[in-house]
């Protein structure tokens, strides 16, 4: 089918209007963490016009950003930064190992009690985390699990309804005959999901690494209710303390340095999954 | 190699509120050391439930499985050293062809991890290990010509290629018994040809107990020393195929063994002669006056000219020439049959003639009434 | 249609792919070895070393005050050996106070921490600090043996030591529990230059209200040099500010148990009043009618507001950055008391070191406390400028009065001790919040009237007060019964399962495959019971409990479903929270929908670097968080902000979203931002036009259906059941809203952006009231579920399901 050309060139100013509005205010951000303190603040409250590259970028900026992190010099942004990792890191392997091996049951396992048990998980898609916030806060205290990353880790070992469900969906579609091809050449169960279930999960299996690592990099709630030292916060917390801390005009180009230094493992993931990820979405690698 | 027996095995499915499904009913079967024996029959029969259950991919509900004089009705189908070839192959998509092969093998392996073998100093036995898995790799790829196609990707590769792998990986492992469901199936029919032969080929090479499942009569005749026949979760015939042909054991192996299938009609014998709808022709005198079907191979089958004595009148119907030989639908009183005539003898017949028909009693099937019924000459 | 990227681009992207990997492998390793590190070293005294924790805040004060409170330590640690501190400073004290809060909720209080005056009361009532009387008695007893080092409280400002003081019922006498650290009293700050220019005398130290509102009012004609406008004034509107406003009018009475506070005074009504009118019928003389998200100390720093008040001494660290005269963007500035209205009044402010209930050093607590409220200690403070000494003698020496570096006025703040009183606060924190957020929507948003402002707050606090869950004398919560209510539930759970497994065992094969499955779907299960199932009935339990969240559940009495009451008939916070989360949801879940649907369908075009567009508008979905949220921040700001700028171009002028506009542009504003990221419901839309069959347009192209109706006709429908699912999830997201609104506004003006699960968490970890919290949590599952059930009722007659049942 042909598309007019009046209705292509509104397809373009769709698009790239669209692309200007998605993209504009982070540049936006860029270049404010890159001004010099006055231009920086003369950008936000609008008393200057728009540049869109600064003049003279201040990388020092970053580096400040980076010493002024935390309440120790240089090791604050370090302590946080590798919190960060290492929740988001443990939280990723817990989903994908978790969910991929529920999944796993639920698609191909029969047992009693499969189809009652499955139903109930996928109501629990629509409970809002909050119903559950202050008893679990009171039982990861009687853990003695505050301020350690246990309460953020822990939980992501025994499942996440949403992905167990794609999983789920994307392993009933695996050809039986491997699975049973499997067990004549040996394997158990154990096996089965491990050899070949995980291997042949992949596209789910980058979907739902990718949507852990953002959300849990991202996180803001939970690690505000259990972290409370300086040294076990995670990014996102140290960042809302930096801008308590520089909150004010005269410190905006540190707070937006910071900022983008927080955002920028996403946005390289992000680049780098991009293919598998928003393709694989996109082409509905995951039936729902 | 081994023997393979089944006595009285059934298989019962649970229906909905405690009904049950009867799969497979006592189902008695000795399947000699070194014998291609084919399971066959119409989908639903239990063909491929039977085969299932000598994986131990099914359950046993009833009876007793034996490998090798072993009842193994409880062993987990890893242990059952059999291996089984895949209608859809069930290659592993995640692995190379060579690593596809060598599967089975790794699996088995004594010296399971490179890790604990380091440590427990057994490494040289562990590279002793690998270095046989590579070579039985290499022996089967090059008995089964896949030596190009070994770093490929089973999507790389085409439908032939395949099954040829997945032949090469039950092959490797050198099992006891193989099982073969419908592994043709998804092949075009030239190809389905083909591999047909060479199974055979392979078989007589490899001396192995075979157990193949097809639906489709003509490859199960080929392969065959021994036909199962199965209709309706039973074994309707156990014989060589040439039997099966020349003397089925009932109305239904009758109808289902040949192409074109066996014209069967229903109805009456007596004083040699066979009765149906009115209209009569002369049989060998062996049957005793009772109801029965008369079944006629369609070459068994004669032309006549129109309303000659001792024929029966009919219409051509249809007309296929196959080149060497011609097949005639004819439409009679006794329903449709059909006739298979060399092709310079069928030369001037013509859709719409009025011909007659007769056949050779000499080669008449007579069998019980209803779609089973028992072989009565 | 696009061309394969030549072989060497793709070398490249696989040396760049490698390079990140690796990158990232050392980052992950290294992350890990840190973090292994620190706790293996951590806890790690050495053999008769202890640990103390001090918190602080270090808000206005900027680095300056982090870097007093680490070398004060610095040196304590060095004349203490075998005392190591380990320092924390929240940022600025509202995020003090929300994390000393869940650090004590957590039974983690630090050793030794900042308390301001006004929540003494509060913290005191809760039995969260230590009484000091003991330590009191042992330094006067030193001090009469001789001990030149003992700590003598007659050399503090009175106020400012009884400002520690709570008898159980009021502040200002009875068990001390803490020592002031320093204080202020309150004042505006001014522009000479500005003031010059204008022809306006400098204020004395007993100016009045009506010398300062004709200084502002000659301040707000004045251009500045670039040509905008100046401000006359700012004026903060923080409650202490407005109750210290009402003494100089004598309009605020106070009854003896502090439960009524009477601001409704024919007097303070009309302070008030003029308040209000200065700010919003005058256009150029108080900012803060114009909410710069900035509003506070920093305004002033620009040289564009005339006077800027009433703080305390806080902000004079930060002021002294500002250039000197001359400089590019310098001035000179000094400080004025609080001006006089019929009385003259002023407050202190003022601010302790206090050691927790259960230290386990108490001793080493109180030897630090004394270290840093020294004499020594205090000269150094005052030095830097932050605040008055609170020893007497400190603040009149040059350590405070030094007149090299300005305010030139240091005595302006002294004078004004004799009529500064320490302003009571009952010790519920939520009269503070109340009052706050009425106060803005009198005089900040000005949504309502000062005299609705006042009747609401009124209402607001008497509810509060009046509500007394459980009644006079509640029973504790029988946790006995409960104990086996959970585990008689937990047994039938059990027994099922066991039921399960008893009843006709399968084949060898099934059994194995059975067995299988269980293990391999309980970890779901095994969750599910723990940290769903268990959580959800505690907080049905805790739901109707006066639970404090400090302490242990036994302290916890059953008042039923008093709290559920409270909340549907009375709270008015939490109606407003509820309009405020509705009024975003309608705005945000509709449209975002529709521009998510139609963002898809422009995805589905087969235009060269499609893909390019698709990460572009899906990119903002993946950064969301907390760096997001501060980015908005700014492009909201009404003046300067990126919005507004945006909107100036097309001839609108934007509203000030989180200022006088925010009833009605608040919430807006946030769904605003939620349509930045729609990529993620785009996507999912994507993945669902993605899966129509072709062949289904083709046969309706053939039918001849235009585009419009292939729409209508096959896309819709098809689509139906992903939209439901979109719709949904969206509902159900859009009352989570929490990040955006806790980093952007936290709530303010007013409750007018406090959605439902900010103030569920206010009201859980800032104002000790977890049973209510629970409450709230149970009505928001209510909510949702019952909004999923009516979506799914109205929409079984429009969904398409046939695709659903695959």
């Amino acid at each position: 089918m042909k598309r007019s050309p009046l209705w292509n060139a509104l397809l373009w100013f769709v698009l790239v209007m669209g692309t200007a509005a998605f993209v504009f205010p982070l540049w936006w951000m860029a270049v404010v963490s890159l001004e010099t303190p006055e231009r920086a603040e003369a950008a936000v409250t609008g008393s200057a016009g728009l540049s869109l590259v600064p003049p003279n970028p201040q990388f020092g900026n970053y580096a400040e950003a980076i010493r002024e992190t935390g309440s120790t010099p240089w090791m604050g942004f370090v302590d946080a930064l590798a919190n960060s990792i290492v929740v988001t890191v443990l939280v990723v392997i817990g989903t994908v190992l978790s969910s991929s091996a529920v999944g796993y049951a639920f698609a191909r396992l029969r047992f009693r009690g499969r189809t009652p048990v499955f139903l109930v998980m996928l109501g629990t898609m629509m409970l809002p985390g909050q119903v559950t916030m202050i008893p679990l806060f009171l039982l990861f205290r009687e853990f003695g699990w505050i301020d350690s990353i246990l309460p953020l880790v822990v939980p992501a070992f025994f499942g996440n309804a949403f992905f167990i469900f794609m999983y789920r969906q994307f392993i009933a579609q695996i050809p039986e005959s491997l699975v049973e091809a499997a067990r004549v050449d040996g394997l158990g169960h154990l096996a089965i999901w491990w050899r070949i279930i995980l291997p042949l999960c992949r596209p789910v299996t980058a979907i739902c690494a990718v949507f852990t690592f953002i959300g849990t990099w991202n996180d803001f709630l939970a690690p505000l209710i259990y972290l409370h030292s300086d040294e076990s916060a995670t990014l996102a917390v140290a960042l809302n303390g930096f801008k308590n801390q520089y909150g004010g005009l005269e410190d905006v180009h540190l707070l937006m340095a910071l900022s983008v230094l927080t955002m920028i493992p996403c946005i390289v993931l992000f680049i780098a999954a991009q293919k598998t990820f928003v393709e694989g979405l996109a082409r509905g690698a995951v039936k729902g | 190699m081994a023997t393979v027996k089944l006595t009285k095995v059934g298989k019962v499915y649970e229906g909905p509120q405690g009904s049950a499904v009867r799969a497979v009913e006592e189902v008695d079967l000795a399947i000699a050391d070194g014998e291609f024996c084919v399971l066959v029959g119409p989908s639903g029969c239990g063909k491929s439930t039977t085969l299932r259950m000598i994986a131990g991919l099914e359950e046993i509900s009833e009876g007793v499985l034996e490998i090798d004089g072993r009842k193994v009705n409880d062993v987990p189908a890893k242990d059952r050293d059999i291996a089984f070839v895949f209608q859809n192959y069930a290659l592993y998509p995640h692995l190379t062809v060579a690593e596809n092969i060598a599967f089975g093998l790794e699996t088995r392996r004594t010296h399971r991890s490179a890790l604990v073998a380091a440590v427990s100093g057994a490494s040289g036995a562990r590279a002793d290990e690998s270095a046989r898995i590579r070579e039985r790799v290499a022996e089967v790829s090059r008995t089964l010509g896949l030596d190009p196609l070994l770093a490929r990707y089973p999507r790389e590769l085409s439908g032939g290629q395949r099954q040829r792998v997945a032949v090469g990986r039950a092959i490797a492992r050198d099992p006891k018994v193989f099982l073969f469901d419908e592994p043709l199936s998804n092949l075009d029919a030239r190809l389905r040809i083909e591999t047909r032969t060479e199974l055979r080929m392979l078989h007589r090479r490899l001396a192995a107990t075979i157990v193949y499942v097809t639906h489709d009569q003509e490859e199960a005749m080929t392969l065959a020393d021994r036909l199962v026949v199965m209709h309706k979760g039973r074994v309707q015939q156990n014989a060589s195929a040439q039997e099966c042909y020349e003397r089925p054991a009932n109305r239904f192996v009758a109808g289902f063994i040949g192409t074109p299938p066996m014209n069967i009609v229903d109805g009456r014998a007596e004083a040699g002669v066979f009765t149906a709808n009115g209209v009569g022709l002369p049989v060998a005198p062996s049957i005793g006056a009772c109801p029965c079907a008369a079944g006629f191979r369609p070459d068994r089958v004669r032309l006549t000219a129109p309303n000659s004595t001792g024929s029966v009148a009919a219409t051509v119907a249809a007309v296929e020439r196959l080149g060497d030989r011609t097949d005639i639908a004819l439409d009679s009183v006794w329903g449709r049959v059909i006739a298979r005539l060399d092709a310079d003898l069928a030369a001037h017949v013509r859709e719409g003639d009025a011909v007659g028909f007769t056949f050779e009693a000499t080669h008449a099937h007579f069998f019980e009434p209803g779609e089973c019924g028992k072989r009565m000459n | 249609m696009a061309s394969p990227p030549p072989r060497n681009t793709s070398a490249i992207g696989s040396l760049l792919r490698r390079a990140l990997a690796f990158v990232a492998a050392v980052l992950v390793i290294a992350a890990f070895g840190r973090v292994i590190y620190r706790t293996a070293t951590a806890g790690s005294t050495a053999p008769g070393e202890i640990e103390l924790t001090v918190m602080h805040w270090s808000g206005d004060g900027g680095q300056e005050e982090d870097k007093i409170v680490e070398d004060a330590l610095a040196e304590f640690e060095k004349a203490n050996p075998g005392v190591r501190v380990k320092r924390l400073n929240p940022g600025d004290a509202g995020s003090f106070y929300t994390k000393l809060q869940t650090m004590m909720a957590a039974g983690e209080a630090p050793d030794v921490f900042y308390v301001g005056y006004e929540r003494i009361a509060n913290f005191a009532s809760l039995d969260l600090l230590r009484p000091i009387d003991d330590f009191i008695e042992r330094e006067n007893a030193a001090r009469a043996a001789g001990d030149a080092g003992a700590l003598d409280l007659d050399a503090f400002y009175p106020q400012t030591v009884d400002a520690f003081r709570f008898d159980g019922a009021r502040v200002g006498s009875g068990t001390l529990y803490g020592i002031p650290k320093d204080f202020t009293t309150v004042g505006f700050y001014y522009n000479k230059d500005l003031f010059r220019k204008a022809g306006l005398a400098f204020p004395s130290n007993d100016w009045t209200w009506d010398d300062y509102i004709a200084a502002a009012r000659a301040l707000g004609a004045l251009e500045s040099p670039d040509g905008e406008r100046i401000t006359g004034s700012e004026f903060v509107t923080w409650p202490v500010m407005v109750r210290t406003y009402l003494r100089t009018e004598g309009g605020e009475a106070i009854d003896d148990g502090l439960s009524a506070i009477r601001i409704a005074e024919p007097g303070a009504v009309a302070a008030l009043e003029r308040l209000r009118a200065w700010r919003h019928d005058e256009e150029h003389t108080l900012t803060s009618g114009k909410s710069k998200i900035a509003t506070g100390a920093s305004v002033f720093l620009g040289g564009k507001v005339g006077m800027a008040g009433p703080f305390g001494r806080w902000v004079v660290p930060s002021y002294r950055n500002i250039p000197k005269p001359g400089e590019p963007g310098g001035f000179e500035w000094d400080f004025a008391p609080l001006p006089r209205g019929s009385a003259a009044a002023n407050c202190v402010l003022t601010v302790s070191w206090s050691m927790a209930r259960d230290t386990p050093h108490p001793e080493e607590s109180w030897k630090l406390i004394k270290w840093l409220t020294s004499a020594k200690s205090q000269a150094d403070n005052a030095r830097l400028g932050l605040a008055i000494p609170t020893m007497r003698a400190v603040a009149e020496s040059d350590a405070f009065l030094d007149a090299t570096l300005p305010p030139a006025n240091n005595r302006g703040y002294l004078d004004a001790i004799p009529e500064a009183v320490v302003i009571g606060w009952p010790s519920d924190p939520t009269f503070e919040q109340i009052l706050g957020s009425t106060m803005d929507q009198g005089l900040k948003t000005g949504d309502l009237t000062i005299a609705g402002a006042l009747d609401e707050f009124d209402a607001k606090w008497r509810t509060h007060v009046e509500f007394v869950p459980g009644g006079i004398a509640p029973e504790p919560v029988n946790w006995t019964l409960f104990a086996w209510i959970g585990l008689a539930l937990l047994g039938l759970v059990l027994a099922a399962i066991a039921g399960l497994l008893l009843r006709a065992p399968g084949g060898r094969n099934a059994r194995g495959e059975e067995r299988a499955g269980f293990l391999f779907a309980s970890p779901w299960v095994i969750g599910f019971l723990l940290f769903m199932a268990f959580p959800i009935l505690l907080s049905l339990v805790l739901s109707m409990t006066n639970w404090k969240g400090i302490g242990p559940l036994s302290g916890a009495d059953w008042v039923g479903t008093d709290n559920y009451a409270q909340l549907l008939a009375r709270d008015g916070s939490f109606h407003t929270s509820f309009r405020v989360t509705l009024y975003y949801a309608l705005i945000a879940v509709p449209i975002g929908q529709l521009l998510a649907l139609l963002a898809a369908v422009v995805m589905m075009q087969k235009v060269r670097g499609i893909s390019f567009f698709r990460a572009a508008w899906y990119l903002p979905s993946v950064l969301a968080g907390v760096g997001i949220s501060i980015l908005w921040r700014w492009i909201f700001d009404s003046e300067g902000g990126l919005l507004n700028r945006v909107l100036d171009l097309v001839g609108i002028s934007g509203p000030e979203w989180f200022g006088k506009d925010a009833a009605w542009a608040g919430p807006p504003a946030f769904a605003l931002m939620s349509f930045w990221l729609v990529g993620g419901s785009m996507m999912v839309y994507l993945a669902g036009l993605q899966q129509i069959p072709r062949d289904l347009y083709e046969a309706a192209e053939i039918d001849g259906a235009g585009p419009v109706r292939r729409f209508f006709r096959v896309t819709l429908p098809m689509l139906s059941p992903v939209i439901l699912f979109n719709l949904i999830m969206a509902v159900i997201g859009s009352f989570q809203v929490f990040t955006q609104a806790f980093v952007m506004t936290g709530g303010e003006p007013g409750d007018l952006t406090r959605f439902y699960v900010l103030y569920l968490f206010n009201k859980a970890f800032e104002l000790y009231d977890m049973g209510y919290a629970s409450a709230m949590a149970w009505m928001l599952l209510v909510i949702v579920l019952v909004l999923t059930a009516v979506i799914l009722r109205t929409s079984a007659r429009v969904v398409y399901y046939e695709s659903l049942r695959k």
